[in-house]
């Protein structure tokens, strides 16, 4: 097959659906390898990037999405009015960066780590949709197991998990300060 | 009564109340001075108590952790132990590094908190599914015209079906039992007694035949008549006092 024609494949099928789209959907549809498609992908990203259309191409975990270009984002907001949230309190984005790099995660894991209860951040987290269960433990009493979502992904602007700057990256030096962040408190 | 002079900060945990701590007097958290540090986080909690903020069992639980690690540095160490056992100071400090490691990593999000709310997305919706004309698609008027007349052909040469064909069906006669018993015993009341075979003379139909023979069976059932033989042939004959 032409390469144009699977990009064209990719194009219409990535617009009919809306949503993300694996690549393992994508491959099956178009009866090519996933290292293959994923270069082709890439390619047609980089092709709506460069001739400065008003549509991206974006990757979520193993799927792929189409979403508007953030440069754009004043013009949409006249049709599409603002959702506005309060920003998360410190205790539920601690529990979010915990889930982030442990997932899948205990309550109890996560309550071990912040030496206190988390519960209610837990809670709120799943409300949002930034974070589900996902399975069962299998321990005694088979607590929940939480992940992250794709929304978490997509409100964060982070491609996936893996993506996430390693968690060992956050040094903390001899006089127990300064980190990769931009400084605390 | 003394005078509050400053400021109770809020601590998200323990933990959080310990990092804080250790912070504040620039100490390091792989060599925390555990004397010092245990008594400004009790002092701490004194504080809470008196601002009548309620001190959660966490932090009681780390103060009583701390309180722990006090008394084990106070009582000699023997070597030979000392190697097998965890250290509960350098377990607390790896515990404080993996919280304030989620602790910053929580800053690397809140900086991203709203990064992707400038793109905008469409969920799955609702997709027009195609429409697909099923196996009529080649179909014209003038095939249809076609076929019916074919049919219509067919129809005008076909012969009017004979009665015979329906006789298997529809022309079933049928023959009670009951009937033949009348009969057999108005023969009998007559002849007195009847040749087996003579039953069934002038029969046209096999029902009844059958009928005729199931009705000897209940006649002998019933105990009316008896079959006897007779030079080589069955005769039926009214069974004695039954008449």
């Amino acid at each position: 097959m032409e390469i144009h024609k699977i990009e064209g494949i990719i194009e219409a099928v990535l617009f009919a659906a809306g949503d993300a789209i694996s690549v393992d959907k994508l491959s099956d549809i178009t009866k090519i390898d996933k290292p293959t498609l994923q270069s082709i992908i890439t390619r047609l990203a980089d092709k709506y990037d460069t001739e400065k259309r008003g549509i991206k191409i974006i990757k979520i975990g193993d799927k792929y999405q189409m979403a508007t270009k953030d440069e754009f984002s004043e013009y949409i907001q006249k049709i599409v009015p603002p959702q506005k949230r309060n920003p998360l309190s410190n205790a539920t984005l601690e529990v979010l960066a915990i889930v982030a790099y442990k997932q899948p995660v205990t309550r109890s894991t996560i309550e071990k780590i912040r030496g206190v209860n988390s519960d209610n951040s837990v809670t709120r987290l799943v409300e949002i949709g930034l974070i589900e269960e996902t399975g069962k433990l299998n321990a005694p009493g088979r607590p929940a197991l939480f992940c992250t979502t794709d929304d978490f992904l997509r409100s964060f602007a982070i491609e996936s998990i893996s993506s996430l700057p390693p968690i060992d990256g956050f040094i903390i030096d001899d006089d127990g300060q300064t980190t990769l962040g931009s400084g605390e408190d | 009564m003394k005078q509050i002079s400053f400021k109770l900060e809020i601590f998200e945990g323990p933990l959080d109340l310990l990092l804080h701590l250790i912070n504040k007097n620039k100490l390091s958290l792989y060599d925390i001075p555990i004397f010092e540090i245990t008594e400004q986080y009790i002092d701490y909690l004194a504080e809470m108590e008196h601002f009548d903020i309620e001190v959660s069992s966490e932090f009681l639980v780390i103060a009583a952790h701390l309180l722990y690690i006090k008394s084990k540095m106070l009582l000699p160490k023997y070597d030979e132990d000392a190697a097998d056992e965890d250290d509960p100071q350098v377990e607390l400090a790896q515990r404080l590094i993996e919280y304030k490691r989620f602790k910053q990593a929580s800053l690397f999000f809140r900086e991203r908190e709203f990064a992707g709310g400038l793109t905008f997305y469409k969920m799955q919706e609702y997709i027009q599914p195609m429409l697909i004309d099923e196996s009529l698609s080649q179909v014209e008027l003038s095939h249809l015209y076609g076929a019916i007349s074919e049919v219509a052909e067919r129809i005008k040469y076909r012969r009017p079906i004979s009665n015979s064909r329906f006789k298997a069906v529809a022309g079933k006669e049928v023959v009670s039992v009951f009937s033949r018993v009348k009969a057999i015993l108005s023969k009998l009341k007559r002849f007195n007694r009847v040749c087996f075979s003579d039953i069934f003379k002038g029969m046209k139909t096999k029902s009844e035949a059958v009928a005729s023979f199931l009705a000897v069976l209940e006649l002998i059932k019933l105990n009316r008549i008896k079959i006897m033989k007779k030079d080589g042939k069955s005769e039926l004959r009214y069974v004695k006092g039954k008449c």
